[in-house]
Formats: C-alpha cells, structure tokens, sequence
C-alpha cells in the first residue's frame, strides 16, 4: 500500500484511473499499466520458487513479458542488458551477433588457458563466459561517483555513492566505451572480448575508468559534505 | 421542473427565512444529486422531537420551549410540505393523464411504464439523460430531510453540518485524532522495541464507488477520496497502527488470488482425433489465431512456413517461450495463423499469447500460475506513441538551431 504511493511518475490523466493515488502528483511520462501490475519475473529461479501465503504476485495483475523475456538456457539478464546497450538504430540482431562472439571469444581463449595448464591449475580456471562477464561487471562498479551541485554560483564536483543500479550502469557504459578505444583493423567484438578479460583479471580499460572516478572522488573530497 | 424551483425557492421566501438560511437550504438543494435519490427511503434519519429533549418534564407548557427559531422553523416546514403536496398532486395527475393516453389502467402506471410512455410520445435525442423529459414524483427532485437538521435551539444537530459533507468531515475528523494519538504514544519510545506497523498483504482499500456510498446524502469527490487514503495508509504505516487494525479493516476488501479467475477452455478433437485448443492473440496491431494441439511433436506451422518465419532468434524464442517454461517445447505442435501483421515483433507476440493461453488449458495449476508470474497470459496493451506537432517523432525534438 505504501509503496503504490511512492510511485509519483503518473501523468494526471491516468489519475483517476489509479487504484490508490497520492495527493501530491509530479507528471512526467506515462505508462499504460496502472498501479496495481507488478513486474514480470523474469529468471527461472524466481519464477519456479513457490509462492508464500501473503505472496502479492498472488494477487495482482502481472504486466506481459517483453519480447525478449525467456527463460531458455542462454537467457541472461546481464547479457541482456549487456546487448540493449549496444544496440544502435534499433538493429538489435545486430548487437546480439556482436555479443554472442565476443563470449565466444572469451571462451575460446579460457579453453586455450585450460588445455595449457597443468593439472592443479586446471581447477581454477573458469570456462563459463557468462560467469566471466557477471564478475568482470562486478569488478568495474565504482564505489564512488560525483554529481554537480551548484553552490553560490560555483559547480563543485561533490562525491556520493551510487546505488547499485547505477553502478551497474555505469560498469557497462564503461566496458562498452572500452571496447569501442582501438586500433582501426581490430574487431569490436574480439575487442570487447578482451575488455571482459581483463575486467576479470582486475585490469584494462574498464578498471582504468574506475580507478580514474575514484581518484576524481578522492581530489573532491572537501565537498562531500555538500550532499 | 424550473418552474418547480422556482416555486420552491417563493416558498421559501414567503417563510420568512434569514439570508443565510435561504442561502444554506438552496446549495442543499442544488446538492441533491442522484445518488442521494437513489438510497431515499433506504435509510431515513430519526424523527427530531422538536418540543425539546425526551426528559423534558411535562408540566412545563410546549409554547414556553418553542423559541422564535423553532416558530419560523415550524413554519418553513409547513410551507415547505404544502408544496410538496401540490408537487405530488401534480405528479398524479400528470400519472393518470399519461395512463389514460397509453391505454393503461392507473393502477398498472408504474415508474418503469411511465419512462417507456415518456419515450414513446416524446422521443429525445439529447445525449445527456438529465435533460430529457422526465416524470418523477416529488421525492426525485427535492431533498428529503431538508427539515429536521436543527434542533430548538436553532443550531444544527452535527458539529460538522456547515461543511456540507458531516458524515465524510466526521471520518476524517476521527481519523486524523487516531493519527494524533498514536504519535503521542510514539512519543519517546525508541524504535527498537516496537512493534512494527504491518501493511496486509491480499488486501485492498475500498474502491472509490464503494466509499461514495458510505455517504449516501453527501458529494464526496474523487480528491476527499484521496485524501482519506493518505490519512488511512498513514495510520497503517505507523508504527503502531496495529492498535487501529480493527477500525481500518472495515475500510478494506480482501482480494482473491488471481489464479481462481482463469477462464479455461475446454479442448476440442480434430477430425484425426487429435485434442487440441484454438485461441487468438493480439500485439500492437497484429492479429494471430493459433490452435495448439495436445501430443505433438514440437511441429510449427505459422502461415504455412515452419519457425523460419521469423528470421531472428529473439522471435523464434519467443513464441516458444512459454512450452519451454513449462518444459513442454517437444509434445505440442503449434499451428498459427497470422491475419494481420505488423513486423516480427507484433506477430511474436501475438502468436505467444494465443499459444499460452491454449497451453493453461493443458498443464497443472501450478504451471498455469508460473506462466501468469512470467508475463505470458498478460495481454500486452503497449501501442505505438503518437508523433507531438512541433516534434521530431512522439518523443524526438528538433535539432535546435540559434537562427
């Protein structure tokens, strides 16, 4: 109940339509769902986990999936976000294509470094390009970030923590540009291959443009207490 | 019926009434709505003891507690039933008139005859019912308790009666004092010991329909509606908004779980005995009817191709989707046929939700509720976003350029 109120993006003419609107309503853009539809599940996990008693999936409208939402074996959610973010002009076949060679680069390579090593080093290798990606991502979230505040006619780079959404944005916006930093011959993809690598072992591109926010974080911090 | 108010309101002239009191009597007049004639009679308010209260001992004479309020007061409400009486009087007439042209007995002239003989004689294209011909009695037009509000003193029985919505104030009044009490109560306490305010799971505020007829002589708007919301959930997120649960609950209504609401249909046999479920789906504006049929072997056939139909992966999947959610992608042969079409994404969609919907017909409960967590048996209603003058597309503006 609480929660239905916390949604203040509504336009006005829906509201009337709402099941449990606000007094005060900021309108910016619409959505032809009202309050009441909850989101999709979307990973086979959380889908075939039974539902509790007091479950509200249990009792509200569910919005339709989209039409990328499937729970087939090489569905990700990462990967998924991932190919949206390449994605120019609409050509989406076009960035999966892109994505999907560059893991397979990424595998080709992990399998090379698997059938070189010796047996004791054999163990620790991971094969998964999927999972490689998760971690390169995990590895490339900015603990700190800076946001503009004017104050008395002057921008100051304050430094805040992000929330994780936005950490997890910016870790893919900066692989992607990383990805896109080379050589006029070289490959995107093999590129980007390469830039999920090295997030994984804690290097390149990626970890650079961390490393740089946070020195940025560092220089302003005389300003963190203006947010 | 202008002539009606205007009589109404000579009437009320003739009593002698104070500005305000003319002032007051009128807006509840104008008031009167619909609503309100709907519920008459259902509740009617008790009578008021106009002599002065029950305990009132007898030896004291009647005309000494009659002030000179209650005497213009009585004499109002003379007035006040006299027309009502013509009003009613009128209406009879008019009743047997309209009996006697239709060919009916009087006594058969019910109120439904009475509206089928108004249309009949004096067929009316206005679109708004209210300003068609009309043959009510007396009761329809005019407020019923227009006269026992005030008791001898002059002074109206509700400490809210000024409002204009006593009963809807009188909610909100108690409301916000509960609210009041219980931040005195939190007043002090530290948050660690308390007990948490819990908003229940499976259960709904009253629509806004339902708590307009709570009030059923008073014009409660759509903004009282939201107000009272903001009022109840902040009780119910409080704290300790458990010791109001019991007067909330009478605010709320339990929903039913939506997996009692599938509508499933009943499988057919072909003419080679195979079982099987026909459905439509639709997407943006692609139209597609899919029969799935039951003990398959994961054939498709879409407009007479196979799942090359479509030529990305991301389709393909699609449509699929929901079988392989229920691990059921090599029992169904899936045979669609796409009427309209609107690109590849549309027909997807389009075919999916016809081909989820058949396949709740086949699987368990379990299966069915897992393909509703999942998005596939929603009917997605997204349309494409009309294109703003002044604007490159629905949401693109113009490069801006200085001159």
């Amino acid at each position: 109940m609480a929660a239905s109120m916390k949604n203040i993006f509504q336009p006005v003419s829906r509201l009337l339509l709402r099941k449990n609107p606000g007094l005060s309503v900021v309108c910016t853009r619409g959505s032809v769902y009202d309050q009441s539809y909850l989101e999709t599940s979307k990973t086979l996990e959380e889908i075939k986990r039974p539902l509790a008693e007091d479950d509200i999936r249990r009792f509200r409208k569910i919005k339709a999936a989209n039409t990328d939402d499937n729970t087939f074996a090489d569905s990700d959610v990462v990967v998924g976000k991932l190919i949206n973010m390449i994605t120019k002009c609409g050509r989406k076949e076009v960035a999966r294509d892109i994505v999907m060679k560059a893991l397979e680069y990424v595998k080709r390579v992990q399998v090379e470094k698997y059938h070189k090593a010796s047996d004791e080093e054999k163990t620790l290798i991971v094969l998964d390009p999927v999972k490689i990606l998760h971690q390169a991502i995990e590895n490339g979230k900015p603990l700190l970030i800076t946001c503009r505040v004017t104050m008395s006619g002057q921008k100051h780079l304050v430094p805040i923590a992000p929330s994780e959404r936005r950490q997890n944005f910016l870790s893919l916006k900066w692989l992607v540009s990383a990805g896109g930093d080379k050589p006029h011959r070289v490959r995107f993809h093999d590129k980007l291959g390469q830039e999920i690598l090295n997030a994984f072992n804690e290097e390149g591109g990626l970890i650079q443009r961390k490393q740089e926010m946070h020195k940025i974080c560092e220089a302003h911090k005389a300003y963190a207490h203006l947010k | 019926m202008s002539f009606a108010v205007q009589n109404y309101f000579r009437h009320l002239k003739l009593a002698n009434c104070s500005r305000n009191e003319v002032r007051i009597i009128s807006k509840f007049f104008l008031h009167c709505s619909a609503r309100q004639r709907q519920n008459e009679g259902g509740e009617k308010k008790p009578t008021v003891n106009f002599v002065g209260p029950p305990d009132t001992p007898k030896s004291i004479a009647k005309q000494d507690l009659i002030s000179r309020a209650m005497l213009t007061y009585l004499e109002r409400k003379q007035k006040v039933d006299e027309f009502k009486q013509i009003n009613a009087d009128e209406f009879d007439l008019g009743r047997r008139h309209l009996a006697n042209i239709m060919g009916i007995e009087e006594d058969e002239m019910t109120s439904e005859k009475i509206r089928e003989a108004l249309s009949y004689l004096m067929p009316s294209s206005l679109s708004n019912r209210k300003a068609r011909p009309l043959l009510e009695p007396p009761e329809y037009y005019f407020p019923q308790n227009v006269g026992n509000q005030f008791d001898v003193t002059g002074r109206p029985y509700h400490f809210l009666y000024y409002t204009y919505k006593a009963n809807y104030y009188g909610l909100m009044h108690d409301l916000a004092l509960k609210l009041e009490t219980l931040k005195r109560l939190n007043f002090g306490l530290s948050h660690t010991n308390q007990e948490q305010g819990r908003t229940k799971v499976g259960v709904e505020w009253i629509s806004f329909n339902k708590f307009v007829e709570l009030f059923p002589e008073e014009k409660v708007t759509e903004h009282d509606y939201r107000r009272f919301l903001v009022l109840v959930e902040r009780i119910d997120d409080h704290p300790l908004g458990q010791k109001y649960q019991d007067f909330l609950d009478q605010y709320r209504i339990t929903l039913k779980p939506k997996s009692e609401s599938f509508k499933l249909i009943q499988p057919l046999i072909d003419e080679d005995g195979r079982e099987y479920v026909k459905n439509s789906g639709k997407r943006k504006t692609s139209e597609a009817t899919v029969k799935l049929f039951n003990h398959g072997h994961g054939n498709i056939n879409i407009n007479g191709k196979d799942i090359t139909y479509f030529k990305d992966i991301m389709h393909r999947q699609a449509i699929l989707a929901p079988l392989q959610l229920c691990g059921v992608v090599d029992k169904f042969d899936i045979e669609a046929n796409v009427m309209v079409s609107a690109g590849p994404s549309a027909d997807a969609g389009a075919i999916r939700i016809a081909v989820a919907k058949s396949l709740a017909c086949f699987v368990p409960d379990d299966m069915k509720e897992h393909l509703r967590i999942a998005g596939y048996l929603t009917v997605d209603p997204r349309r494409r976003e009309r294109k703003k003058a002044g604007q490159e597309g629905a949401r693109m503006k113009f490069p801006w350029k200085k001159r």
